[in-house]
C-alpha cells in the first residue's frame, strides 16, 4: 500500500517517516519513533493519556491522523525534561505525591505545561479546568492540582 | 485530482472542492474529534480522507461593525478565549467552553461541530439564538442557510456531499442585548449535553423583545422554539408568563430516552432551564422591570 | 523512638520514571519480529456454538495463524477459585466476552481485519441477565448443574455457592426491638477504569521451554500457576516479569491476555503482543458484582441495635472468578462496624449471562458499606436520632464482636474516626438542609469496616528477599505488585528504617516470578501488612547478619559498634567498614549478606453453618466520611462540595501514600454515588466506552480533607494496617445520605443521577402541596 510522507519535528528533532494514511499520530510516536511515554487509554479522546502539544496546543494524539502532523511541531513527555534536569512540574509531581500508577501522568504533565505557559498564575479553578481532559483514577486529582499550584508563578519553591 | 494515498491535504479551498467533487464519499477531516472516534477501532475502513485543516480560506474570526463572521475552522477554544466575543456574546463563549475539555476544544472546529449535526452540538443553540447563517462552499459556488433550518436530522444537514461549510455569520447584537447558555450534563467536563438551552433577547423598556430560544439534545435536531418565543415576546419583565412558556417549550421538544437520560427528564428539565436562564438574565446588572 | 522514614512523606521510588515517560507498561514492550493478536469474541451472550471456521482468515496475507478451540483441545480451563472459564469456547458462549478465535498477524490492523473473515455458526439460547431469575429452579442452566452444594429450591446450574452467618437469637432480638426497619438495597455493575488497558507481550524459548511475558498482574505467582496449568506446562516454564502497572483496583487480579499471549507465543514460535481496546476490556474483563441486600434491623428507641437479618444476592456473571469470595465478604461485612448481638444472614452467588464479576476495590465490602450505611441512616431517621450520634452509639470498641464472631482486641478506631470527622467538618447534630437560590445543600455521614488480608484461614503470606550488593546497596526482591498504590516505596522505606540507611541505598529488583518469591496478591488491602511485615522481618534478619559478620571481622561485641548510613562504625574510633566491603568478605566466607523475611499469620476458617470463627481477619481498617453536597433544584444535578475523610490506619508508613489513597478512594466514591454503572441489558453492554461510562473529572472532585487516626497497635509493621480499599468504602453512602439530608428522598441504589434526583424533588413537592 502506498504511504503518505510525514515530515515533522518532535521534541525539537526532525523526523521523516512514511505511514499509512489511517495511522494515528499516537501510533507514529509510539510504534515508529519509540516515544512510548505517550499512552493510549481509550482511543476516543475521552481520557487524555495520549495528550501531546501540536504546534503548541494540547491535542489527543489518538484523534490526530499522522499525516495531519506533517510540517507540525510536536512536544511529548520525553521533551519536557532536558537531559537529567527535570522540568519544575515533573519535580513538583514527585514531591507532592501527584503520581500513583503514573499512566495518566505524561498526559497530565503536558496539559499542565500548556496551562502554565499560557497562564503562569492560574487559580485552582483554572488548574482544574486545564486538566479536565485528563482522567486520573488513582489520585482523586488533589495532589496533581497541588503540584501544579506549587510551580505557578511566584510560588516556585514554596513549601508548606 | 483524486486522493491517491488515501489522504489529501490541499492548500486551497478550490482544490479541496475539486477533490470532493470527484470523490464525494471521502471523509472530510477538520479537527478529527468526531471522525476518528467513529473509526477508532476500524481505521482501515475509514476510506479516503480529505484533510481541510490547512485551508486558510476557512480560518479567521472577523468582528465587524454590524456582523461577526467565524470561519469554519475556528476552534472551540478560539471562540471560548476570544476577548471580544466574551464581551459581545459571552454565552457563545460559555457554550464553546462547555465542549469536551481543552484537548477537544483545541482540536474540534465550529464547522465540524455543525457538519456532524449532533442534536447535542453545543455551538448550535447559541448560534441559532443569534439567528446565525451558515455558509457552504460548493462546486457551484456559495450557498447559505439560516442555521435554524440547516439541520434535518441526527447527523443530517442540507449540505450536499460535495460542499464544505465555510463559516457562520450573525449580526452584532444591538441595544440591551442579553444571552445565556445552560447545559445539563452528567458531569462537569467531557460531557455531552443531556439537554441545553440558549436564550437571546433584548430588554427594551421593561419588555422582552426579539427573543430567540434554541435547545439541544431534546429533538432530532438543535431546536428553535418559536412557539415558546411568541409567548414571551413583547411581555413585560414584571410578571413574565414563565410557567406557560416552560410548558410550551416542553411541548415543542421531542426528546428520546438514551444512555444519558430519559426523554421525560429532558423535557422537564428543559422547562426548568428556561426558568433558570430567564431568572439569570433578569437578575443581571442594569435590568429594570419598568424600562 | 523517633522514626527516620516511617510516618513521613516519602517520594515514591518509581515516580521519576513515571514523570519522564520512561516507565515501561505492558504495551510499551516491543520485541523483534513480533506478531499482533486479536480475539474474536462471542456473537451472543448465551449461544450453542455449532462451528467456528477460521480457514478464510488464515488466507489473508499477513496472517500467521488463526485458531479456534478445536485446534487446541489440550488447553485447560482457568479461573482464580473455580476453573470454570475456557480460554477458547468449545461448545457454548456464556457472555459477550467469551473468546471464539485468536488471530496472530504481522500488524494489528491485519489481525483486526482478519476477524471479519471468521465464520461462526451458532444457535442462540435464552439469556439470563437477572440473578434472581437465574436462581429460580426452572431457569436454564448456564453451567453444568452441581446438585451437591445446592439449596433445594434453587437452580443447581446457576447457584455458585451459599454462605451463612448465625449468631445469638434473632427472634428474641427482634422481639426486644421497638422499631424494625426493612429495606432492599442494590448496587450495579461497576467498571474499574484503570487507565491502562489490558495488554501483554510474550516470547517462547524452545530451547529452555520457558515462556516469558511482560504483563501486568496483581499476583505474579498465582497468574503464573494458572497460565501453567491451563497450558499444561510446569510452573517454572512460565515466567512473568512485572512491568509498571497502570492502575488495577481488582481488575488485574483476573487473567486477561495472559494465557492467550503465552499460548500464541508457543504455537507461533514468535514473540506476540496483544492490546485490548477499551471497549473489549469493558465487555470482557471482570466487573464489580451487582449485589442485592435485603436488610431487616431491629432497634430500641434509644438507638440500640438488637437484631439484624440480612439476605445477600450477588451476580457473578458468566464465570466465578473471585465471585464466591466477593459475595460472601459482602455478607461477612453486612452490618458494618456496629455491635449487633443477634444476627442471621445468608448469601447466594449466582451465575448469569452478564459480563463476569470479580474483584474490585472493596471486594464486596464496598457494596456492603453502601447497604449498611443506607440502612443505618434510615434507622436514625426513623428514630429521629442524629445519624452521627446513632452510629457512635453502636460503633465497635475494644472487645466488640464482628459479624464473624471475632472479638476485636486491638486497633479499633471507628469511634475516633467518627469523632474526628465531626470535629474537622464542624458537624452539628441539628444541621438541616438549606436552600438558597435554587440550590439545596445537604450533609451525609458514613462509616465503614474492612477486614485486611484474605483471612478465613486462607493461606496468606508474603516473602521479601534482601541482599547487600557489591556496591553496598540493599537489593530488594519482592513480587508485590505496585499497581500505583506505592507498596514498593513502603517496602523500601521499612528496609531503610530498620537498617538506618539513606533511602537511596535501597534498590528494587523488578518483580519476576523467577527471581522473587510469592508476595501474595495486591488485594484485600494486605500488602502494607504482609509485604511490609516481610520487609521488616527480612531487614531485621539482615541487620543481624551484618552485626554477626561485623563482630567476627572486628572481633568486637555488638554494643561496641553501630550500623549506620551504610557503614559499620566502631564506636569511639575511626574504624569503619563499608557495607560493600562487608558484603564482599561475607560472600568470600561463604555466608553472603542475604536475608529472607516471611510473614505468614494464621487465621481461622469460619464455621460453615454459622460463619463464626475466632480470628477471621488479621486486622480491620475503619473509615468515616462526612460529605457536603449541593443539588441544583432546576436540573437535579448533584455536586459534592466537600468531604472530610478520616481513616483509621493503625500507623502511617508513608503519609503521602495514605493521603493519596484516601483522596483517590473518595473521588472513586463520587463516581460510584453519582455516575458509574455499566449498563448490561440481556447480557449486552450499552456503554462500553469512556464517553458513556463516566468517571469523575478534575472538575467533579470535591474539596477533600483527610485526617488520619493512628492507634499504632494493628498487626502490620509499626502497628500499621491497610488503606487501599477502605479509602473508598464510606464515600458513596456518605454522599447519598447527604442527598437524603438535602431532599428528604432516600435512594436505595447507586448511582443517583440528575434525572432521578430531579424526579424525586418533583414528586416530593407534589406530595407536600
Amino acid at each position: 500500500m502506498a504511504k503518505v510522507k510525514v515530515e515533522f519535528k518532535v521534541n525539537g528533532r526532525e523526523y521523516s517517516r512514511e505511514v499509512e494514511a489511517a495511522t494515528r499520530l499516537l501510533d507514529l510516536l509510539r510504534n515508529e519513533l519509540g516515544l512510548i511515554g505517550t499512552k493510549e487509554g481509550c482511543g476516543k479522546g475521552e481520557c487524555g493519556t495520549c495528550t501531546v502539544l501540536m504546534d503548541g496546543k494540547p491535542v489527543n494524539s489518538c484523534l490526530v491522523l499522522a499525516p495531519q502532523a506533517n510540517g507540525r511541531e510536536i512536544l511529548t513527555i520525553e521533551g519536557l525534561s532536558s537531559g537529567d534536569r527535570l522540568h519544575p512540574l515533573q519535580d513538583a509531581f514527585i514531591k507532592k505525591g501527584a503520581v500513583q500508577c503514573g499512566y495518566c501522568t505524561p498526559g497530565i504533565l503536558i496539559s499542565a505545561y500548556y496551562l502554565l505557559k499560557n497562564n503562569p498564575r492560574p487559580n485552582r479553578d483554572d488548574i482544574k479546568e486545564g486538566i479536565s481532559g485528563n482522567l486520573c483514577r488513582c489520585t482523586g486529582y488533589v495532589k496533581i492540582i497541588e503540584a501544579i499550584e506549587s510551580v505557578t508563578e511566584g510560588r516556585e519553591g514554596h513549601e508548606e | 485530482m483524486i486522493i491517491d494515498l488515501g489522504y489529501a491535504a490541499p492548500d486551497s479551498l478550490q482544490k479541496a472542492l475539486q477533490i470532493l467533487k470527484e470523490d464525494p464519499s471521502c471523509k472530510v477531516l477538520a479537527g478529527g474529534t468526531d471522525l476518528l472516534v467513529k473509526f477508532y477501532d476500524a481505521r482501515e475502513k475509514m476510506g479516503n480522507v480529505l484533510d481541510i485543516s490547512r485551508l486558510e480560506e476557512l480560518k479567521g474570526l472577523e468582528i465587524g461593525k454590524d456582523k461577526i463572521f467565524l470561519g469554519s475552522l475556528t476552534s472551540h477554544e478560539q471562540i471560548y478565549r476570544n476577548p471580544q466575543l466574551q464581551k459581545i456574546v459571552p454565552f457563545l463563549c460559555r457554550a464553546a467552553k462547555s465542549v469536551g475539555a481543552p484537548q477537544i476544544r483545541h482540536q474540534g472546529t465550529l464547522g465540524g461541530n455543525l457538519a456532524n449535526a449532533s442534536p447535542a452540538a453545543d455551538l448550535a443553540p447559541p448560534l441559532i439564538a443569534l439567528d446565525a447563517v451558515v455558509f457552504l462552499a460548493g462546486p457551484e459556488g456559495e450557498r447559505s442557510f439560516k442555521l435554524a433550518d440547516f439541520f434535518t436530522g441526527p447527523g443530517k444537514t442540507r449540505k450536499n456531499p460535495d460542499e464544505i461549510i465555510s463559516g457562520v455569520e450573525f449580526a452584532l447584537p444591538k441595544g440591551d442585548f442579553r444571552g445565556t447558555f445552560l447545559k445539563v450534563g452528567q458531569r462537569r467536563a467531557l460531557a455531552i449535553a443531556v439537554a441545553s438551552l440558549a436564550i437571546a433577547l433584548n430588554f427594551q423598556d421593561g419588555v422582552v423583545k426579539n427573543i430567540r430560544l434554541a435547545a439541544g439534545s431534546v429533538a432530532p435536531v438543535p431546536l428553535r422554539a418559536r412557539k415558546t418565543e411568541s409567548i414571551l415576546e413583547g411581555q413585560k419583565l414584571a410578571g413574565l408568563p414563565l410557567d406557560k412558556a416552560a410548558d410550551q417549550l416542553k411541548k415543542e421538544a421531542s426528546p428520546i430516552d438514551d444512555i444519558r437520560g430519559t426523554g421525560d427528564y429532558r423535557s422537564q428539565v428543559l422547562g426548568n432551564l428556561l426558568r433558570k436562564g430567564m431568572y439569570e438574565l433578569l437578575s443581571q446588572e442594569g435590568v429594570r422591570e419598568n424600562g | 523512638m523517633r522514626n527516620r522514614y516511617v510516618g513521613k512523606k516519602i517520594d515514591r521510588v518509581d515516580a521519576r520514571d513515571k514523570v519522564t515517560g520512561k516507565a515501561l507498561y505492558s504495551a510499551d514492550f516491543y520485541l523483534e519480529d513480533m506478531l499482533y493478536l486479536k480475539v474474536l469474541r462471542a456473537p451472543h451472550p448465551h449461544a450453542r456454538i455449532k462451528s467456528v471456521d477460521v480457514s478464510k482468515a488464515r488466507t489473508i496475507p499477513g496472517v500467521a495463524m488463526a485458531i479456534s478451540a478445536k485446534d487446541v483441545p489440550w488447553v485447560k480451563n482457568f479461573g482464580m477459585i473455580f476453573k470454570d472459564q475456557e480460554v477458547l469456547v468449545r461448545e457454548k458462549t456464556r457472555y459477550m466476552g467469551d473468546a471464539l478465535a485468536i488471530v496472530a498477524a504481522e500488524t494489528e490492523t491485519i489481525a483486526r481485519q482478519a476477524l471479519d473473515y471468521i465464520e461462526v455458526d451458532y444457535e442462540p439460547l435464552p439469556v439470563i441477565s437477572d440473578p434472581l431469575k437465574a436462581l429460580e429452579k426452572e431457569s436454564p442452566y448456564i453451567h453444568e448443574p452441581r446438585e451437591e452444594n445446592c439449596d433445594p429450591g434453587l437452580n443447581p446450574g446457576n447457584l455458585l455457592c451459599t454462605h451463612r452467618l448465625e449468631r445469638g437469637d434473632l427472634e428474641r432480638g427482634f422481639s426486644e426491638a421497638d422499631v424494625i426497619v426493612e429495606n432492599e438495597i442494590r448496587t450495579p455493575h461497576i467498571e474499574h477504569v484503570a487507565l491502562q488497558p489490558e495488554a501483554g507481550v510474550a516470547k517462547y524459548d524452545k530451547e529452555t521451554g520457558v515462556c516469558t511475558m511482560w504483563v501486568a498482574t496483581q499476583w505474579l505467582h498465582d497468574i503464573q500457576a494458572d497460565v501453567a496449568q491451563a497450558l499444561d506446562m510446569k510452573t517454572e516454564q512460565v515466567q512473568i516479569i512485572q512491568p509498571a502497572i497502570g492502575g488495577a483496583f481488582g481488575k488485574r487480579e483476573d487473567v486477561s491476555v495472559h494465557i492467550i499471549i503465552a499460548l500464541m507465543a508457543i504455537l507461533t514460535g514468535r514473540p506476540v503482543k496483544m492490546e485490548m481496546t477499551r471497549e473489549e476490556l469493558m465487555i470482557t474483563q471482570n466487573k464489580r458484582h451487582p449485589i442485592i441486600f435485603r436488610h431487616k434491623t431491629g432497634v430500641k428507641k434509644d438507638g440500640t441495635i438488637t437484631a439484624w437479618k440480612a439476605e445477600v444476592i450477588g451476580d457473578t456473571g458468566a464465570y466465578a472468578s473471585t465471585g464466591s469470595a466477593v459475595v460472601h465478604q459482602a455478607l461477612y461485612m453486612c452490618t458494618g462496624p456496629y455491635n449487633v448481638p443477634n444476627l442471621s444472614g445468608v448469601s447466594y452467588t449466582a451465575y448469569t449471562n452478564n459480563t463476569y464479576a470479580g474483584a474490585m476495590r472493596g471486594f464486596g465490602a464496598t457494596q456492603a458499606a453502601f447497604a449498611y450505611e443506607t440502612q443505618m441512616d434510615c434507622i436514625a431517621a426513623e428514630l429521629g436520632l442524629d445519624p452521627l450520634e446513632f452510629r457512635k452509639k453502636n460503633a465497635y470498641e475494644l472487645g466488640s464482636m464482628t459479624p464473624n464472631g471475632q472479638i476485636l482486641t486491638t486497633s479499633v478506631g471507628v469511634k475516633d474516626t467518627l469523632e474526628k470527622a465531626a470535629e474537622v467538618f464542624g458537624y452539628k447534630p441539628d444541621q438541616l438542609s438549606k436552600e438558597e437560590n435554587g440550590k439545596i445543600r445537604g450533609i451525609g455521614v458514613a462509616s465503614s469496616m474492612f477486614g485486611c488480608g484474605y483471612g478465613e484461614g486462607f493461606p496468606d503470606h508474603s516473602i521479601v528477599d534482601l541482599e547487600v550488593t557489591d556496591e553496598g546497596k540493599i537489593l530488594v526482591h519482592s513480587a508485590a505488585a505496585d499497581v500505583g498504590q506505592g507498596i514498593l516505596t513502603v517496602v523500601c522505606q521499612i528496609v531503610a528504617e530498620v537498617l538506618d540507611i539513606p533511602l537511596e541505598l535501597v534498590e528494587l529488583a523488578p518483580g519476576d516470578t523467577h527471581t522473587s518469591k510469592n508476595a501474595g496478591s495486591t488485594s484485600a488491602t494486605r500488602q502494607t501488612i504482609f509485604s511490609g511485615n516481610a520487609a521488616k522481618l527480612a531487614a531485621e534478619e539482615l541487620l543481624g547478619k551484618i552485626y554477626h559478620r561485623a563482630s567476627l571481622e572486628l572481633v568486637k561485641h555488638h554494643p561496641q559498634f553501630l550500623v549506620q548510613e551504610g557503614e559499620i562504625v566502631l564506636q569511639g574510633t575511626e574504624t569503619r567498614i563499608s557495607l560493600a566491603e562487608l558484603a564482599k568478605i561475607a560472600r568470600e566466607k561463604g555466608d553472603p549478606l542475604h536475608a529472607e523475611g516471611c510473614y505468614f499469620p494464621r487465621t481461622d476458617v469460619p464455621d460453615e453453618a454459622t460463619g463464626q470463627g475466632n480470628l477471621v481477619y488479621v486486622a480491620y481498617t475503619f473509615n468515616t466520611h462526612i460529605a457536603e453536597i449541593e443539588i441544583d433544584k432546576y436540573t437535579g444535578e448533584t455536586r459534592v462540595l466537600r468531604v472530610v475523610a478520616v481513616p483509621d490506619v493503625g500507623r502511617v508508613i508513608n503519609r503521602i501514600g495514605v493521603e493519596g489513597q484516601s483522596e483517590g478512594g473518595t473521588v472513586m466514591g463520587v463516581g460510584m454515588a453519582l455516575m458509574e454503572k455499566q449498563v448490561i441489558e440481556e447480557g449486552i453492554t450499552k456503554n462500553a466506552d469512556l464517553s458513556t461510562y463516566l468517571i469523575p473529572t478534575s472538575l467533579d472532585m470535591p474539596e477533600i480533607i483527610t485526617e488520619i487516626v493512628e492507634s499504632g497497635d494493628a498487626a502490620g509493621p509499626y502497628g500499621a494496617k491497610g488503606i487501599g480499599e477502605p479509602a473508598l468504602l464510606p464515600a458513596a453512602p456518605a454522599i447519598i445520605n447527604a442527598i437524603y439530608n438535602a431532599t428528604g428522598v432516600r435512594f436505595f441504589h447507586t448511582p443517583v443521577t440528575p434525572d432521578q434526583v430531579f424526579k424525586a424533588i418533583k414528586d416530593r413537592e407534589k406530595k407536600n402541596s
